[in-house]
């Protein structure tokens, strides 16, 4: 037994070897997902592209840098997002965080919109002559001799 | 020639203020012979912003490379095509094209003899513009000074030539109807200011701009179009749409404009919105100078932007006083705008429209606040953060998807009132088939809310429209006994004004079926293969046969890749993606794709890199219904052409007021 296992840790060794060499090669040539490169911007020569769009050559080195942090150290997208922002700035990543103040920016179109809905509500509220829907619903109103004759008139015009 | 031009923009400028005070006291003490004069000067600062066009025109076609502007936008290689597009390929040609555009739009107005009253007041808005136009372009601006130490006599040999990716034909286009689009927004603005200043409170300013503001919108429509097409094919990154500051900026005013085209609808059927309806023009107007300060001023970081200086400072002075003027007016005549209580039921057309309105104008929002608020984050928190595509994919899809369902609801709402009754009869089928849509497509696979969301809402939209076609030619049949296909072609030309925004509606919802499928379900790869291999994606197969160099002109060689795709083992077509390389601009080569386009999908490859090893690398993409985005763009297009032409049927229809003799029935 005692002869075997250095035996053993050998092939072990010799197993991984190539496989290590692979992953050295195969990292540096792994595709990055889009949506990753979506979320970062190209930064290195101020083009400030989303690196997905960014073929010059410092995007290709931040890809080796992403590649690197992704494949070789086996960060995550979170985790990848964190390290580029903490050696770039947080103009390195294509959204704000959501975070802190950054909230802000992903709130407020929202509450813009519901605050617009509620105007508009209230707007109805108040231009609505009252009863109107009410009269509507029960007892269908006549038509009167004005709207007739529009009707007319639009049915002429619409034939 | 360079001094004509020149001279013709300082006197251009006096030309433009003279003009405004001639109308100001033609109208003032009434006076004829004042208001002539400044119908005159209208025509005067047109011809001088031509001379001034044709002046830069002439330099760049003949290559005078002393003038900087020709010096840094073209080269002795550059073909003809492009040295015309040259003219708005710089800071200061794209300026004078406004300016030309603006002019000749003022002359349009000055003479127009539909409305005597407010022409003189809108001619003198448009003339304010144009001089704050002549003036940027003779003193900070000026697009015939000389290249730095140049010396008279001395000739300089050639210039340093246009971006290589500003030569694509989308760049004669895309920049033109952009501008066309922006500088129309102008007059419809010039008349509602008018409105204000003359105390009239009718819809007159309406009825009198609707073409300036449909053509406005639609070459708006068709410039974001093309901008679109062009970047998806020259920029190489598999997308049409970047939400780039610059982009942003040309589609926040198209999303107001449009809430405008509906909400005038409510103020010429209902005398209602009046306050809103002079808000949102002048917003949308502002947004175009806004869009232009964006550009010119550097405080964003865009792809699109020319650099910095002083001018974004003057264009924010003058955008933030027309703003001010705008806002100032409104509130001063708020009383004249105030409308009676005449909306007669929650459920209504007019109704739906303030939800079209809230939906755009919120949307408008958005965008409008993630392009600003890198400088909001800055402010407060001194850290500069960028906002992109996915801020704006996520705050857009949730509006976008309410919008596209009210283009289904709203055109089918009754004026005046609906009934609950009226709806379910109007919508149950169309809803019952958009859920049936979804449960196919979900057990097809597609299991992304947002899509099936997106594919349900466009069912529904589509067939709410064709089914109000149907009914409509159906009744037209019974009532006139036209055979089908002519009461069809009737119903539609009758009524050109409706069924010309059912069209543009069904463009807008094949635009939606396009951009959903090409952002849930594009697959992409990037591998670096050699020549004989093969990289697959999807169902795609793409065998790299040979990469070779070839001379296109005497000043531009591709690098090219001849691949061959194969669709499940079968051939289906030959890409050729190239790398092109300009002596003008060699660390700059331009991007061709290899395209292979269907209804069903894009297959789009980049030729990225390669090196001496005959390693190459090629970013592949397989871009779903990518066509269906241009195709309903160009129908968009069409039906505003059809709603526009002039014509029995293009007209709008009778208010739905009560008249006094009604009310005094009434009583």
């Amino acid at each position: 037994m005692k002869k075997v296992l250095p035996v053993l840790a050998v092939a072990l060794v010799l197993l991984m070897l190539p496989s290590r060499v692979g992953a050295a090669e195969d990292w540096q040539t792994r595709p990055i997902p889009l949506d990753v490169e979506s979320g970062v911007i190209c930064v290195l020569d101020g083009c400030n592209m989303v690196l997905s769009s960014c073929d010059d050559a410092a995007a290709q080195k931040m890809r080796g840098i992403i590649r690197e942090k992704m494949y070789k150290d086996g960060m995550n997208r979170q985790q990848l997002y964190s390290y580029l922002s903490s050696v770039y700035g947080e103009s390195v990543l294509a959204a704000p965080p959501k975070r802190g103040f950054d909230w802000v920016a992903w709130i407020t179109p929202f509450v813009a919109a519901a605050g617009g809905a509620v105007v508009v509500y209230l707007g109805l509220e108040k231009w609505v002559i009252p009863g109107r829907d009410r009269e509507e619903n029960h007892t269908p109103e006549p038509i009167d001799s004005v709207y007739a004759e529009q009707l007319d008139e639009e049915l002429k015009r619409y034939l | 020639m360079a001094e004509v031009g020149y001279l013709a923009l300082v006197l251009g400028l006096f030309i433009s203020l003279y003009g405004i005070i001639a109308f100001v006291i033609g109208v003032t003490k009434k006076n004829p012979a004042f208001l002539a004069s400044g119908k005159g000067a209208s025509l005067a600062a047109a011809v001088l912003s031509s001379v001034t066009t044709v002046a830069l025109l002439y330099f760049l076609m003949s290559g005078d490379y002393s003038i900087n502007y020709v010096y840094e936008y073209t080269s002795k290689d550059l073909p003809v095509f492009y040295r015309f597009a040259a003219f708005w390929a710089g800071n200061a040609g794209s300026l004078l094209l406004w300016l030309f555009l603006l002019t000749w739009y003022t002359v349009i107005v000055a003479f127009s003899k539909k409305t005597k009253q407010l022409t003189p007041y809108a001619s003198s808005i448009l003339l304010f513009n144009s001089a704050f136009f002549f003036f940027v372009l003779a003193f900070l601006v000026n697009p015939f000074e000389r290249v730095p130490g140049w010396t008279p006599g001395a000739v300089v040999p050639d210039g340093a030539g246009m971006n290589p990716m500003l030569q694509n034909p989308g760049m004669v286009f895309h920049p033109l109807t952009t501008y066309l689009g922006y500088v129309g927004f102008a007059v419809p603005f010039a008349y509602a200011m008018t409105a204000l200043l003359t105390k009239t409170a009718d819809d007159e300013w309406i009825k009198v701009t609707r073409r300036w503001t449909i053509m406005a919108w639609a070459f708006l429509s068709l410039g974001n179009l093309w901008g679109a097409q062009w970047a998806y094919t020259e920029l190489g990154w598999g997308g049409y749409w970047g939400w780039d500051p610059v982009e942003n900026a040309s589609f926040i005013p198209w999303l107001t404009g449009s809430a405008f085209l509906h909400s005038v609808m409510v103020q010429e059927r209902k005398d209602m919105l009046k306050v809103w309806n002079v808000t949102l023009i002048a917003i949308t107007y502002v947004l175009t100078l806004f869009g232009t300060f964006l550009v010119r001023s550097g405080v964003l970081t865009s792809v699109h932007a020319f650099s910095g200086g002083p001018l974004g400072r003057y264009f924010l002075a003058f955008t933030v006083f027309m703003l001010f003027a705008a806002i100032f007016l409104i509130v001063d005549r708020r009383k004249l705008l105030s409308q009676a209580r005449s909306f007669e039921s929650f459920l209504s057309k007019e109704s739906s429209f303030l939800l079209n309105n809230l939906v755009l104008v919120g949307l408008a929002f958005a965008v409008f606040w993630g392009t600003i608020y890198p400088l909001i984050s800055e402010a407060v928190r001194g850290v500069k953060v960028t906002v992109g595509a996915p801020f704006f994919n996520s705050v857009s899809a949730p509006l976008g998807l309410a919008l596209f369902l009210l283009m289904g609801v709203c055109p089918l709402i009754a004026w005046r009132k609906a009934t609950l009754k009226n709806l379910v009869q109007n919508f149950q089928w169309s809803a019952v088939g958009a859920v049936a849509v979804a449960v196919v497509l979900f057990f097809m696979g597609i299991r992304k809310p947002y899509a099936l969301a997106s594919y349900g809402i466009a069912f529904f939209t589509i067939a709410t429209i064709l089914m109000e076609i149907f009914r409509g030619t159906r009744v037209r049949h019974r009532l006139t006994g036209e055979s089908y296909p002519v009461s069809f072609i009737r119903l539609l030309v009758r009524n050109r004004r409706r069924h010309g925004g059912y069209i543009i509606h069904l463009g807008l919802v094949l635009m939606l079926i396009g951009i959903t499928g090409s952002q849930a379900y594009n697959l992409d790869t990037t591998k670096t293969i050699k020549v004989g291999e093969s990289l697959s994606i999807g169902q795609y197969s793409l065998s790299f046969n040979n990469l070779a160099e070839k001379k296109l002109t005497s000043d531009k060689d591709a690098v090219y890749a001849d691949m061959t795709v194969s669709k499940n083992g079968a051939y289906v077509a030959q890409i050729e993606p190239q790398k092109v390389f300009y002596a003008t601009a060699p660390d700059q080569p331009e991007s061709v794709v290899g395209l292979y386009s269907t209804a069903k999908e894009d297959v789009y490859v980049v030729l990225a890199s390669w090196d001496q090893n005959g390693n190459t690398t090629f970013k592949a993409f397989v871009n779903p219904l990518v066509i269906w985005l241009w195709i309903g763009g160009y129908i968009l297009v069409f039906g505003t052409i059809f709603a526009l032409w002039p014509g029995r049927g293009s007209q709008a229809g009778s208010k739905y007021v009560r008249s006094e003799r009604l009310a005094q029935e009434a009583v």
